[in-house]
């Protein structure tokens, strides 16, 4: 199939020029926001030391120069030493990024388990009482701030009940108040779309065709309309991984959840920009990756269309 | 029909990717020890290496305090406030000066490093070796402010070394005693390497480090051959919590023992739980401001003076600090000790700052303050105040909010903010190293070079002069000429506040370090 070829070739081609253009604004406007050796160095540090940290971490060169450097070592697979420890980027990347995939990924699971339970059962209740009480609280919960969120938590399960732990991810009990924080929002907003969703395929032909030929209803909801609601449930589900990894900045910071959001949280305000680099660059090619994977299931689990024109190849 | 099926396989995919990692994760719930109890801190930050040299910011030094020892003790809380300045014999049992710039120090015997080696002459050798603080290239370039006075240190015998330094340099001792002066063992580091043993340092202090992790927590574990004696937890957890909300929830629900960093502004509200007790300290730091010598209005020194004198200082203090920041005497703090010049003040006198006006034939031309919003404490708040001091003399002030130090320094620049530690407890160790010819301000001619020469020629002579009373004089002198000159000024001594249970024996010193040796660290029985 020479134009699905074409089309993963070109996808390729995007994916690459989505990195460089991301790693290229990182690189800028940090460039433009701050000098390292001012923000890691205590304020009384002589202009001489300071010289001396700057040239060791190779921001005594011109900004063409360090970017083409950059760039010419990132093409090979480094991505330079983080200036605050000199540990390699890259390895400060890969350690903290299985926390927020178990982080987000948690997170992502409770947001599909309550969010499509809710969203299904709203459409199925179609302008009950039932139908706007979930929706009111799936806007409630997609409306609310993930810090505000976050903070009235603790207050209840850590100040008030003593129940849960606030911070870190010493134990799997650890695991639940950031999860529960970062899938809420989450939540409201796969409610309502699978509410939309179903809504939409309940009107269709082939559902009244199930009905007529005398399939009950949990059958038509389970074997006819679910699986035609997924389609467009799975297009949303690559935008949502890219919230989640966002939200989970927030989260991980609240939290103290070590993961990829505070180490990109901690690395700014350092201007460590190695470390910024590669953790910007890791969440793009996450996220690049999941419409990608999205693009590939869909033109899979719908029949009427092709690889090729979901990678946005021609046709 | 190929939809529904596939549309079951990817919920059971999606379900079993997200539940994988929980069930790897496992059930580590951490087990108290039986005995000594753990001690749990949740600081807002952890350093990203435990080399103290490498690491000299409040947040590492928290830590690395208690990992580490230095040859001298500067016994911080031999004095009520903390500020302590008097010095004790620690790593070294006594020390002895054969001229200005030589001294011989004797090594406690029998002290045990972490793995078991005795600490001699050699680690000292070691970590005060030409390369590592101080020489022409040194491994840690943040050493050479308090290490680059050295000429040598030599191995006089297993037990006994000799410092030499390159100019007569009557701080030795308390540089001894201070940042960059913790002993490090040399065969660990030797075999580990640099990165390696920065992350996992051998050292003879009260705990070892177990592990640490920048972006989760540091664990340290009671080291039971500590020479002074048993420490009083098993184990020392530095938990990393940014959330100020987190860290007072997690202290009141009995997660941590003590939380750092409340700010000013939370210091009664976190007071009010009954098993809790916000220690505070004023820290041997000062906010100050910086006059931009180059601008052309302000280059004349007595609109300079004007500013200074037009700041209530004690105002500030009062409002944004709850009264508990100081207005220090000047650039002179008590832990100087002889050389404290008693009854200097910084005085608030509006009236000298319209006559100054007056006299510099000041015509209303805008002077504009730039700030960092959060970089410093209360900086924002104390900015808004200052203008409206300003204006009240007649000075055409404005507030700029600037994000980060080079914009508040780049061109334009008039008034900026900044802070100048007290490093070691000397004039030459605050005042001459931030305003002195090494520091930034006359490095980049923010102090224009014929204002300061005064100064400098005074500076030069204190750091040379070894008789007590000359240094005194000069000292005066340096203050007089940093006042009259004004290429500054001082704000306040702000505090920094913990919280700790209340039943927990500690005390905070005046800088971050953070003492849990064994005298400074008491549970309840």
């Amino acid at each position: 199939m020479p134009s699905t070829l074409l089309a993963i070739a070109l996808r390729a081609i995007r994916a690459v020029v989505t990195l460089l253009l991301c790693v290229t604004i990182v690189f800028v406007a940090l460039r433009a926001a701050g000098d390292p050796a001012e923000q890691m160095l205590p304020p009384e540090t002589p202009p001489d030391v300071r010289a001396e940290y700057r040239a060791a971490w190779g921001l005594d060169r011109p900004i063409p120069a360090q970017y083409a450097t950059w760039l010419t070592r990132v093409v090979e697979g480094d991505f330079g030493r983080s200036f605050s420890d000199d540990a390699p980027a890259f390895d400060v990347v890969v350690e903290a990024l299985p926390r927020t995939l178990l982080l987000g990924g948690t997170a992502l699971f409770l947001a599909l388990l309550a969010g499509l339970t809710a969203g299904v059962a709203a459409a199925l209740r179609h302008d009950t009482f039932a139908d706007r009480a979930l929706m009111g609280v799936a806007v409630l919960g997609y409306s609310m701030p993930v810090f505000f969120l976050g903070i009235l938590l603790i207050l209840l399960f850590v100040l008030h009940l003593r129940m849960l732990p606030s911070s870190g991810a010493s134990t799997p009990l650890h695991l639940i108040l950031p999860a529960v924080t970062l899938a809420l929002p989450l939540t409201g907003r796969v409610a309502r779309f699978a509410r939309t969703a179903t809504l939409e395929v309940m009107g269709r032909p082939f559902i009244r065709a199930a009905r007529a030929k005398g399939l009950g209803r949990i059958a038509v909801i389970v074997r006819h309309a679910l699986p035609n609601a997924a389609i467009p449930l799975l297009m949303f589900l690559g935008i949502e991984v890219g919230l989640a990894l966002s939200g989970a900045v927030v989260t991980e910071t609240i939290f103290a959840w070590p993961g990829l959001g505070r180490l990109l949280v901690k690395s700014v305000t350092l201007r460590d920009l190695p470390v910024v680099q590669a953790v910007i660059l890791t969440v793009t090619a996450i996220i690049v990756a999941s419409n990608l994977l999205v693009d590939v299931l869909h033109a899979f689990a719908d029949p009427k269309v092709e690889l090729a024109r979901t990678l946005g190849g021609g046709r | 029909m190929i939809p529904f099926d596939l549309a079951l396989d990817r919920r059971r995919f999606l379900a079993g990717t997200a539940l994988a990692p929980l069930a790897l994760s496992g059930l580590a719930a951490p087990a108290s020890a039986a005995g000594r109890p753990t001690f749990t801190v949740a600081v807002a930050d952890l350093p990203a290496t435990l080399e103290p040299a490498r690491e000299l910011s409040n947040v590492g030094t928290r830590v690395t305090y208690s990992i580490f020892d230095t040859l001298i003790r500067r016994d911080f809380l031999g004095s009520p406030d903390g500020g302590g300045s008097k010095l004790k014999p620690h790593l070294a049992t006594e020390w002895k000066r054969v001229s200005p710039s030589e001294l011989i120090v004797t090594l406690r015997q029998g002290v045990k490093f972490h793995n078991g080696d005795e600490l001699t002459a050699d680690d000292v050798a070691y970590t005060f070796r030409n390369g590592r603080l101080w020489g022409e290239k040194p491994q840690i370039p943040a050493g050479r402010p308090y290490f680059g006075i050295l000429a040598g240190c030599e191995v006089l015998d297993r037990y006994t070394v000799r410092f030499l330094t390159r100019v007569p340099d009557v701080l030795l001792e308390q540089r001894l005693a201070s940042w960059c002066a913790w002993i490090v063992n040399k065969r660990a580091y030797e075999e580990m390497g640099f990165e390696a043993y920065s992350k996992r340092p051998i050292a003879t202090g009260p705990y070892k480090v177990v592990s640490h992790a920048e972006n989760d927590a540091t664990v340290l574990a009671a080291f039971d051959d500590y020479f002074l004696g048993r420490p009083t937890a098993e184990k020392v957890i530095f938990k990393s919590v940014p959330e100020l909300a987190a860290r007072v929830a997690g202290l009141v629900a009995g997660e941590f023992d003590l939380i750092t960093n409340v700010p000013p502004d939370q210091v009664e509200t976190v007071g009010r739980y009954p098993d809790i007790e916000v220690r505070s300290v004023v820290l041997a730091n000062s906010h100050v401001l910086v006059f931009d010598n180059h601008d052309p209005v302000l280059a004349d020194k007595r609109i300079r003076r004007a500013l200074a004198a037009a700041i209530d200082r004690q105002k500030l203090v009062d409002t944004l600090w709850l009264g508990k920041a100081v207005v220090p005497g000047s650039h002179n703090y008590p832990e100087y000790g002889d050389m404290y010049v008693e009854g200097r003040k910084l005085a608030h006198d509006p009236d000298l700052a319209r006559s100054l006006l007056k006299e510099a034939g000041y015509k209303g031309e805008k002077i504009v303050y730039r700030t960092q919003a959060n970089y410093y404490t209360n900086a924002l708040e104390a900015a808004q105040v200052l203008v409206e001091m300003w204006k009240a003399v007649g000075i055409n002030a404005d507030l700029q909010v600037v994000e980060s130090s080079p914009q508040m320094r780049g061109p334009g620049a008039q008034i900026y903010n900044w802070s100048n530690s007290t490093r070691l407890p000397d004039p030459l160790g605050a005042l001459w190293i931030a305003w002195g010819p090494g520091g930034e301000v006359q490095a980049s001619k923010v102090w224009a070079p014929e204002s300061a020469a005064k100064f400098n020629e005074y500076g030069r002579a204190l750091e040379a002069a070894t008789d007590p009373a000359e240094r005194k004089a000069l000292f005066v002198h340096m203050l007089d000429e940093w006042e009259g000159e004004a290429p500054g000024t001082i704000l306040y001594q702000p505090f920094e506040a913990y919280a700790v249970k209340r039943s927990i024996g500690w005390r905070p010193t005046t800088f971050y370090f953070m003492d849990l040796r064994p005298d400074n660290l008491i549970f309840p029985k």
